[in-house]
């Protein structure tokens, strides 16, 4: 085993307990810390192969943005963090549905056949910035107008509780 | 290499890191006090040492063997992975800044994009400690300090975007090449400005530092916190307003570029240079108010980093 597929399952292993632990405690700050451990060890199974772009993009929009934008909203209600999460209402239903997604997931990765991946382009990412700002401009750009419409909804829904 | 070889270097180059942002740590306080005391018409630390040069390793000395002191209704985790999460981003940040030749620890060919994004993290741990400590001084002060980053984010990263189009590359060593003959200072001087401005509030450096103004939040987001926990919080300042600065010498003044002297020393007199003005920054202005400094990311720096970058594209279309 290298060093580098050692690394590969730590971060694999960091993922899943980040997960876990995001799903199982009852306290909603660390919820989100949990999240976030998750996130990175993510970022970090990108970076292992060889995909830098979408390590660095992982970290950037989601562990310094939307964990951000997370904790940002909790710790502004007014004492959510503080107080555990009451127990769910139907957690029989609950673990059957997420039995059967793993399930059907980890069936899904042992079936399929991932043969050799193909070396990566020397200019992926000027590829990749070439086919946003190109061929896939028209959807870059409706992603963006949908973001928008988002913040000036929820800007509204707030303002109008206080007017 | 062997897998604990590979393990022993890693480890190896984790402790040499942090000793040298921590050596780094110290001559920047020092400096800082330095230069402060004599802009003031003082001499500063003169006692410890030949002029007081070793004052700050003995304050270091007596921070790591502070008492550790916690609140008693403080988060546990949140109040132990705050300083963490503040600390080990700003030192990560160092590790794509190109510091000649043999000194690159790391090539990234997203470079530039992995120093926008790396201290971004910084966030989390501010909120986090200033949540977990159940103080509300450090609550507003974690508050107002990620909405600061957040805010000031934005012009910054459009400032950064008009060297990467013009360099036509987000690698730090390309950018060094391309820089060979001009530095992008001349080329795009408003972008510097607000490269320069907008780094200053990252780092929650006067006049930014809302976050933990003395006179209205004691300390801020780290006002609870204490020995070496609040020691990882000084360090990530320290380490923070160094990488801020490589990073502007290297994007707008040529990084190693320079005659006669090897990268390396070329680099870090840039980089001294910016962070003296960011000392002298510190001792002659006065400290904004919150809703200013919201003012002047939203309604000044954000319209000013747009229109510089439908310039400078436009130039660059004319030119081209």
């Amino acid at each position: 085993m290298s060093a580098q597929e050692l690394l590969f399952a730590g971060f694999g292993v960091v993922a899943i307990a980040g997960a876990l632990y995001s799903v199982v405690t009852r306290s909603l700050l660390r919820a989100i810390i949990g999240l976030g451990a998750f996130l990175t060890a993510v970022a970090g199974e990108f970076y292992l192969l060889a995909a830098d772009l979408l390590a660095v993009v992982q970290v950037f929009v989601y562990v310094g943005g939307v964990v951000v934008l997370m904790l940002f909203a909790l710790m502004l209600t007014a004492s959510g963090a503080r107080h555990p999460l009451a127990a769910i209402d139907r957690p029989r239903s609950g673990a059957v549905l997420a039995c059967v997604i793993g399930g059907g997931l980890v069936w899904a990765s042992w079936t399929v056949d991932f043969a050799e991946a193909p070396p990566a382009p020397d200019d992926a990412v000027g590829a990749l910035g070439r086919a946003l700002l190109g061929a896939q401009l028209g959807p870059f750009e409706v992603m963006g107008v949908i973001l928008l419409a988002s913040v000036v909804t929820a800007l509204s829904i707030v303002r109008r509780e206080r007017p | 290499m062997s897998l604990s070889g590979t393990f022993a270097a890693g480890l190896l180059l984790g402790v040499v890191s942090f000793t040298l942002v921590g050596v780094l740590t110290a001559v920047l306080v020092l400096a800082e006090r330095k230069v402060g005391a004599r802009m003031q018409a003082r001499v500063g630390p003169m006692h410890t040492g030949p002029h007081g040069s070793l004052q700050t390793i003995a304050d270091m000395v007596k921070l790591v063997m502070k008492e550790d002191v916690r609140p008693a209704r403080a988060d546990a985790v949140a109040f132990g992975l705050g300083p963490l999460l503040v600390a080990v981003p700003a030192i990560l940040s160092l590790a794509v800044i190109p510091f000649g030749a043999p000194l690159v620890m790391r090539d990234l060919n997203v470079g530039v994009l992995y120093f926008l994004a790396v201290p971004g993290v910084t966030v989390v741990g501010l909120l986090l400690a200033g949540w977990a400590s159940y103080d509300n001084y450090s609550f507003l002060g974690g508050l107002r300090s990620s909405a600061q980053f957040i805010s000031y984010e934005i012009p910054r990263g459009l400032a950064v975007v008009t060297v990467v189009m013009l360099a036509g590359s987000l690698s730090t060593v390309d950018l060094l090449e391309a820089q060979s003959r001009v530095p992008y200072i001349v080329l795009l001087p408003v972008s510097f400005v607000i490269y320069a401005v907008t780094s200053l509030a990252e780092v929650n450096r006067v006049p930014f530092d809302i976050p933990e103004a003395e006179s209205e939040l004691v300390a801020g987001y780290h006002t609870e916190y204490s020995g070496f926990r609040w020691a990882l919080f000084f360090l990530a300042e320290y380490a923070g307003l160094f990488a801020a600065s490589a990073f502007g010498a290297l994007l707008f003044l040529g990084g190693g570029n320079g005659p006669v002297l090897p990268p390396v020393v070329w680099l870090l007199i840039k980089t001294g240079g910016l962070v003296f003005v960011g000392i002298w920054i510190r001792f002659t202005l006065p400290r904004f108010r919150a809703d200013q400094l919201m003012r002047l990311a939203w309604k000044f720096f954000l319209p000013l980093s747009l229109a510089n970058l439908v310039l400078a594209a436009a130039v660059m279309r004319a030119i081209a």
